[in-house]
């Protein structure tokens, strides 16, 4: 399939429901055309005009009244599937539409009874939770429900609870973003950045977590769910429209159902009401019999829901590209919405670097065979600036010095202003070069420390 | 068409005009269980007809359309006995609902009819015969074109909801307190529903059939041919209407005050159609009179059947007789809707609608009092709001954005091939695996032409049609074009910045620091709001959007430079200031930013700058 010549268009005819799936690796990007007919980049419709080209994606192309593709530009694999599980896709779409809507009427109801603490709408209002093992096509189907949310007028919030795989920000970080328009087809949740006819960018809330594993840090990942809950719920005790449309919760892909405790303590600190195993009959059982068995959790709904036939295993070293792109897009922005990035230098002395978690007390080798090692610790180490800072990924929170200087643990659970990239750790002028989305000084000179690094490479 | 009352089957009657009541908008999973209840009920179809009948008739303007698609649906989908029963009264039974509802209705309720036409489901014959289907094309095509000339009289028939639809909102919005009340009133109607069911069979022993009486009332008045315009008159009962109408709108659920308003519109309809003698005026401002000051419509609804029964006999005694002439009379029931082709010469008009007003506040009832308009509880009320489209049209005023998702449940158009047009239209889905897998061919063409017929050509964004669609699409195109003007001359210059995420202080909060207890005391909201402004003072941080920042805010922006060689602004070639900044030991351009190693006014790179 590689052997083609360097560029060439190829038409491919896609019948009612079918997808056009494909892969392309990073150093090849292909251009994708709408010839004839209407079709969806999960959940978001192509323009009939417009030419949408990809690089380093596994991507997918349905159709529900067929359609013909224009595809210029070579890429791993490229074929059409006829079976897909977008009917039962949308139909879990249609079921959450109709309890926003009864939502929606609740809130309309006792905004007319003028009674003021009508949070009656988050009762209804679906707050769905997708889980399943990992490479099972979560985050397209979260992608799917937000899409189409939006596309029917809705805002829900989209909650990443996957540090490892970026979504609207960097790696390593777990974020709750209002959706007020789709998911751009090329940018993908990065996107929410862009501007469109709906209004302003959409300003994601983002927690540091500084691991990639929720498992590396549970007590630190539960805690910031129950944050990110407390934020979204004062966010949406402002907003009765975006309370009706819920939540759409992403999840770090589990291997083993034994092992989902922080998953079980985001259902419950999110107060989930929907809940969508992917493509494990497993997970759906012992999941569905645990929250149904539950009492803090009664009425939880467990759907099962079967994995897409196009979702690939991606290996460490795809996602390790897809995180450093990222990275690169959370400072520069996309080819077609490019950002600009400013370098700034902190002295060591106006800033505080913390971490949070008890780190390197024992090497890993040291550890029993099958073990890893668990941080459920979320005590504040102060770190010292020194060369190994170099390529950080560092949080800038919202902690002033002073407030730190008296007690370094209230950094726990803070939001993230930005990050910052550290270029250079220059230990005789002791000073740090940083890479910075906003020009000028840091806002805030309390940076929180994270086990994500990326190097900028031209 | 004749009917013996021997073929009434009260207690189902009853129960049905109870399930009826809660045909409040065009509910699917509604619809198909009362036709289940008709395909079970199929040798009572006569009661069942005559329920649904009576509650088209008694029902306000809004509910018909919903009535009228379960009529549809019980002759597509039960049929047998239903469409034979029909043949008589179909073309009475459209015109009624057709004439009392508003043109999109009428328009919905004719291409229904078409489908009855063309033979359900691609078969060979009509639903009904040709001559009745012609007949009830006539009927409408006559009351248009009289509209039409009403139209020239400067006459047009007011529509219930007629006043300010804000006012009703709040009337609506008020439900709740109004809770007791009602119920007080609900216990008060079912007395009276006992009371009128006493006076029915005591009428029906007198009359023979009070059901037929119930066809004759529906008789329209004789339309003479349009003469002198009693202004007087018509003003009169013009300040009347107004006056029940707010008297409506403080009590939307009372059946009979909806009754007695309607039949002053008819009333007013026939003055100023109707040519009448001096005496007959008279008279009717006599009745007018003692309807306005009296207590005939204070709410007590006893009285008030009380004295319609009586004073039926004591206030209208000619048309007493003149009644029981008509009732007397065969009468059929496409003849009946015919509009003045059967005239009693002697019979003035308006007596003809004040009878009606007794007789319907009887006759409406046994079928529950409450049923037609609101009821106290929030479910009921959106039902109400949902079967609204004028008061959710309104409502978009007050609450934007909310019209969008109820406009959603407003009632569809009738569900005509396989496909899905509307949300609206999907049955409930339950959140269970057997539901989910369910394939619902053509579901997603809501997402598609459905509900958003417009598309972007450029992105492939949709959004509804009409004339609020237009207006999104062109503001949409109108984002695209600054957009374009804006990248093109970005390249020229730079990218805009990410920013920092905290932003809008208002719409996301600033952090979760309010419930970090200690160590974070002085960061209430408003410590979070001074941080942010301290931010702009000092040039950095603030919202995401460079927007945020005002022009003083830019030109106190500074940059720390080591290695500045006098270079001036990239962009307007002035030099900048310069400053010794105490704190960092260094010198700082003021109003400056750096990008790429090259400095530029801040003032000049902002955005905004042209």
């Amino acid at each position: 399939m590689s052997s083609a010549p360097a560029v060439k268009t190829t038409e491919w005819v896609l019948g009612p429901g079918d997808e056009f799936r494909f892969e392309v690796d990073f150093a090849h990007t292909i251009e994708i055309k709408l010839k004839r007919g209407q079709a969806e980049y999960f959940g978001a419709e192509l323009g009939p005009e417009a030419t949408y080209s990809f690089s380093g994606e596994n991507g997918a192309v349905f159709s529900w009244e067929g359609c013909t593709l224009a595809v210029t530009g070579e890429s791993q694999s490229a074929y059409v599937a006829g079976e897909t599980p977008m009917d039962s896709y949308i139909n879990v779409h249609m079921a959450l539409q109709q309890l926003r809507v009864q939502a929606h009427a609740e809130a309309a109801a006792a905004a007319g009874q003028k009674n003021s603490d009508s949070l009656a709408a988050n009762n209804v209002a679906p707050r769905v939770m997708i889980v399943g093992p990992e490479d099972c096509g979560k985050t397209s189907l979260a992608r799917i429900l937000v899409n189409y949310a939006v596309r029917m007028g809705e805002t829900p919030v989209y909650v990443d609870l996957d540090p490892m795989d970026a979504s609207v920000t960097v790696p390593g970080t777990v974020s709750a973003t209002p959706m007020t328009k789709p998911v751009d087809i090329e940018a993908g949740f990065m996107g929410y950045a862009m501007s469109s006819s709906s209004g302003p960018p959409d300003t994601p809330l983002v927690w540091q977590f500084g691991h990639e594993q929720p498992s590396a840090n549970s007590a630190l990942f539960n805690l910031l769910a129950d944050r990110v809950a407390a934020a979204i719920d004062r966010r949406l005790s402002n907003d009765r429209r975006a309370a009706g449309s819920g939540l759409i919760v992403d999840t770090r892909g589990v291997g083993d159902v034994a092992k989902c405790e922080a998953i079980e303590h985001a259902i419950a600190a999110l107060r989930i009401t929907t809940l969508l195993v992917v493509g494990s009959e497993r997970m759906f059982s012992v999941l569905s019999g645990r929250l149904s068995g539950s009492s803090p959790s009664p009425s939880v709904s467990v759907v099962k829901l079967a994995r897409s036939g196009g979702t690939v295993d991606r290996h460490p070293a795809f996602r390790q590209l897809y995180n450093a792109r990222a990275i690169k897009q959370y400072f520069y922005g996309t080819a077609r919405e490019p950002f600009t990035s400013f370098s700034t230098i902190a002295n060591f002395k106006e800033i505080r670097i913390l971490r949070v978690g008890e780190d390197s007390v024992a090497p890993s080798s040291t550890l029993p065979l099958g073990e890893t090692r668990k941080l459920t610790d979320t005590s504040v180490l102060v770190v010292d600036p020194d060369e190994s800072l170099v390529h950080s990924i560092l949080a800038v929170t919202d902690a002033s010095l002073d407030a730190v200087t008296a007690d370094c643990d209230c950094v726990v659970g803070l939001q993230a202003l930005g990050f910052v990239n550290v270029t250079v750790v220059d230990m005789e002028k002791k000073r740090l070069v940083l890479v910075s989305p906003v020009p000028g000084r840091l806002p805030k000179q309390v940076l929180l420390y994270g086990h994500i690094q990326w190097m900028e490479t031209i | 068409m004749e009917t013996k009352p021997a073929t009434i089957n009260k207690t189902l009657y009853r129960a049905y005009r109870g399930e009826l009541s809660k045909l409040t908008f065009n509910s699917k999973p509604i619809i198909n269980d009362l036709s289940k209840r008709a395909t079970a009920s199929m040798s009572e179809a006569e009661t069942i007809l005559k329920a649904i009948e009576d509650h088209l008739r008694f029902s306000v303007p809004n509910m018909k359309l919903p009535a009228f698609y379960l009529l549809d649906s019980i002759v597509k989908n039960v049929g047998g006995m239903y469409v034979d029963l029909l043949h008589g009264r179909l073309d009475r039974i459209f015109v009624d609902v057709w004439k009392s509802v508003d043109e999109e209705v009428k328009g919905k309720m004719e291409r229904t009819m078409r489908t009855w036409r063309h033979g359900f489901e691609g078969g060979p014959r009509n639903l009904f015969p040709e001559f009745v289907l012609r007949k009830i094309e006539e009927d409408i095509g006559r009351l248009r074109a009289r509209a039409s000339s009403a139209t020239s009289t400067s006459f047009t028939p007011p529509r219930a909801g007629d006043g300010d639809l804000l006012d009703d909102l709040t009337t609506m919005q008020s439900y709740a307190k109004k809770r007791a009340h009602e119920q007080q009133q609900h216990a008060m109607h079912q007395a009276t529903a006992a009371k009128a069911d006493a006076y029915n069979a005591a009428t029906a022993r007198v009359n023979g059939s009070h059901y037929s009486q119930h066809s004759a009332k529906r008789q329209r008045a004789p339309e003479r041919a349009k003469g002198v315009l009693n202004q007087g008159l018509l003003q009169e009962v013009n300040k009347i209407v107004v006056k029940k109408q707010v008297e409506l709108l403080r009590r939307p659920n009372d059946v009979m005050l909806f009754n007695v308003l309607n039949t002053l519109k008819e009333l007013k309809a026939v003055v100023a159609e109707t040519e009448l003698s001096r005496d007959k005026i008279n008279d009717i401002r006599d009745q007018l009179a003692s309807l306005d000051n009296g207590n005939y419509f204070a709410g007590n609804a006893f009285e008030q059947v009380q004295n319609g029964a009586s004073g039926v006999a004591t206030l209208f005694p000619e048309q007493q007789q003149q009644q029981q002439h008509m009732v007397a009379r065969p009468l059929n029931g496409g003849d009946a809707a015919n509009g003045g082709s059967t005239t009693p010469p002697y019979a003035p008009p308006p007596m003809q609608a004040f009878r009606d007003v007794t007789l319907s506040s009887g006759g409406v009832s046994p079928g529950g009092p409450a049923a037609s308009v609101g009821g106290g509880d929030a479910s009921q009320l959106l039902q109400n709001l949902m079967s609204r489209p004028d008061l959710i049209s309104s409502l978009s005023k007050v609450v934007p954005g909310l019209s969008s998702s109820l406009g959603g449940l407003l009632v569809p158009g009738h569900q005509a091939g396989t496909g899905y047009n509307s949300f609206a239209q999907v049955e409930p889905i339950p959140l269970s695996n057997a539901s989910v897998t369910r394939k619902r061919e053509g579901i997603h063409n809501i997402l598609y032409q459905g509900e958003f017929p417009r598309q972007c050509s450029q992105c492939g964004w949709r959004t509804m049609g009409g004339d609020e669609g237009r207006t999104r699409m062109n503001g949409h195109l109108d984002w695209h074009f600054r957009r374009n003007l804006r990248t093109q001359s970005e390249k020229t210059r730079k990218a805009p910045m990410r920013g920092w995420y905290v932003g809008q202080a208002g719409t996301w909060e600033t952090a979760a620091l309010a419930d970090d207890g200690a160590g974070s005391g002085q960061k209430t909201a408003e410590g979070a709001d001074s941080e942010l402004k301290k931010n702009k003072e000092n040039g950095v941080g603030g919202p995401v959007v460079t927007a945020a920042y005002s022009g003083e805010e830019l030109r106190q922006m500074t940059v720390a430079v080591a290695d500045y060689n006098n270079e001036p602004c990239a962009i307007c070639k002035e030099a900048f200031e310069r400053k010794f900044n105490e704190d960092d030991e260094s010198w700082v351009l003021v109003n400056a930013v750096s990008v790429d190693g090259k400095f530029y006014h801040a003032t000049c790179q902002h955005p905004d700058h042209s």
